[in-house]
């Protein structure tokens, strides 16, 4: 997960195939390194992430966490 | 009551008082607001829309309420307003866009609703960055809203009139939205007060979209004390909005006691002070002082990783933003604002499993935040934003490479807290040497608004910064 890279082509590939659009090939290379950098974000969170972790959970915890107020 | 400059200097609370013992009207408060309005406008361009007739005819309303005396909510009569993004039903609601100047959505926001209910009169819609997007508060479509201070600067966004028009006092309150700093920042960069609620404390329901784990809407004003009026109208459960929690309301203004000894105020010891203006620094040394002369006891802490919160931030607005906006913009792409346009675009190709990702973390991360900050303290004091306004030339991106490193600059000590959706308030500290506003943020635990608003009301009573105007 964490070498994932995609590529300025591969952005490219995805725009027109998934999206219908074209991107320039600089702005292909912007998204790419955004993408790099956004996914070894997404990974380094994902392996400390619990099996049972899941998004739902946020507001209860959120209420949990609300105790202690002086 | 004398004449409309005095009556605008009034707070919230106070004219709000003052109507409910008759010694002013709401049509005398509203045509003073109205005749500012249109001032600050043509100074700062803050409104999308000036609501003059409309609001007169509420206030003749109002006025009628009191003569006959009829009970009356806690904002009677008192002239506000809101970032052009809370809907009215049939009433267009721009979004700070022109590709929404047909927009006339079929809901009322509940704190729109909530807020009628209370008596607010409303002057108009406010200026906003387009779509709620751009923290610098640029608007290709209406303009830029400009500083109240020095109007070749920016105001701070996505919030930018809601700011503004306050600080300028054309109204005595306003409404805005934060995502990642859209309440906090133009509060900060205009000297008023600007709280983000915790996630969940108010509801969502009618207004539009930016980023929907992580949008809150908060009030403005220039005391915490209008603060906690505003928010004690707003929050709440809300059947429309299955986010919004069913936690009582407190009293918000009985909490404000005016006494904070013996709280612990933490100070960060990474992150938020990094890269940041000397002036900000020493404003921030200040208001510590002051804070512990009240009493407060000052601490140290390490905030855990706070860029990594910045960046899932960050990830989840980009996804969800796509996902929001991906029609209209294969419709438009040529007309979407290029901040705006940048920050979405790696969404569309991002994996889904990333974005599940990220928002899985966040109750983990939230805890070992609360963990780290708030066994050692009550509240976490920290800069909202380590500059004053820079100039509109400093901040208008070229091209989509300067998008990111601009973001970074405005909400890097915002966004981390918008993550995990704690609550935060931006409060005024002062003023630089050009005469920029200074702010620091509180940032407590879940719920815990109105801890901050009683940590700032005691400020603001010890200090006055809040009172002073942009305008002669």
């Amino acid at each position: 997960m964490t070498d994932r890279a995609p590529t300025a082509a591969l952005v490219q590939a995805m725009a027109v195939q998934l999206r219908g659009e074209t991107l320039s090939g600089q702005r292909a290379t912007e998204v790419a390194a955004d993408l790099r950098r956004l996914a070894s974000h997404a990974s380094a969170v994902a392996a400390e992430n619990d099996f049972n972790a899941e998004p739902g959970q946020f507001a209860a915890t959120l209420v949990h966490l609300a105790g202690g107020e002086r | 009551m004398t004449g409309a400059r005095e009556v605008l200097e009034l707070s919230l609370c106070e004219a709000a008082e003052k109507i409910r013992a008759k010694e002013v009207t709401s049509t005398e408060l509203v045509r003073a607001a109205l005749q500012r309005a249109k001032q600050a406008h043509a100074a700062a361009n803050c409104f999308i829309a000036i609501e003059e007739e409309d609001a007169l005819e509420a206030a003749a309303r109002a006025d009628e309420a009191v003569e006959c005396g009829d009970q009356l909510g806690p904002l009677h009569g008192v002239p506000l307003a809101h970032k052009d993004m809370f809907y009215r039903a049939g009433r267009v609601t721009t979004g700070g866009s022109r590709l929404l100047s047909d927009y006339r959505p079929d809901a009322t926001a509940t704190v729109v609703t909530k807020m009628e209910a209370a008596g607010a009169i409303w002057l108009g819609a406010l200026n906003m960055s387009e779509f709620a997007a751009n923290p610098t508060g640029q608007n290709e479509s209406f303009g830029d809203c400009r500083n109240a201070w020095d109007q070749d600067r920016i105001s701070g966004g996505s919030s930018s009139g809601s700011g503004v028009a306050v600080a300028l006092r054309a109204c005595f309150g306003s409404l805005g939205s934060d995502t990642g700093g859209s309440v906090r920042l133009p509060a900060a960069l205009n000297g008023v007060v600007g709280l983000r609620p915790t996630y969940g404390r108010v509801s969502r329901h009618g207004i539009l979209p930016r980023t929907w784990s992580m949008d809150t809407v908060g009030p403005l004003a220039r005391t915490a004390r209008d603060c906690a009026r505003l928010l004690a109208v707003i929050a709440g459960a809300d059947s429309n909005d299955a986010s919004c929690s069913s936690m009582k309301v407190p009293a918000y203004e009985k909490q404000l006691t005016g006494c904070i000894k013996g709280l612990r105020i933490a100070v960060a010891v990474n992150y938020f002070q990094d890269g940041a203006a000397a002036e900000v620094l020493e404003g921030m040394t200040q208001s510590l002082q002051v804070l512990a002369k009240l009493g407060a006891e000052i601490v140290e802490v390490a905030v855990p990783d706070p860029e990594r919160l910045y960046h899932l931030g960050n990830l989840i607005s980009q996804v969800e933003a796509a996902a929001i906006h991906s029609d209209l913009l294969q419709k438009f792409r040529d007309e979407y604002p290029l901040v705006l346009k940048t920050r979405m675009e790696s969404g569309f190709y991002l994996p889904a499993v990333d974005y599940l990702a990220a928002l899985s973390a966040r109750s983990r991360l939230a805890s070992e935040f609360a963990e780290a900050v708030f066994s050692q303290a009550d509240v976490l004091h920290v800069p909202t934003i380590g500059i004053t306004a820079p100039t509109f030339e400093d901040t208008s991106p070229k091209s989509s490479a300067d998008v990111f490193p601009l973001l970074a600059r405005t909400a890097r000590n915002t966004r981390p807290f918008s993550t995990i959706g704690m609550p935060a308030l931006s409060v005024p500290a002062g003023f630089s040497s050009e005469g920029l506003p200074i702010a620091f943020q509180l940032v407590g635990r879940p719920y815990a608004e109105g801890l901050l608003l009683r940590v700032a009301d005691a400020y603001q009573c010890a200090t006055s910064w809040h009172q002073r105007a942009p305008i002669n």
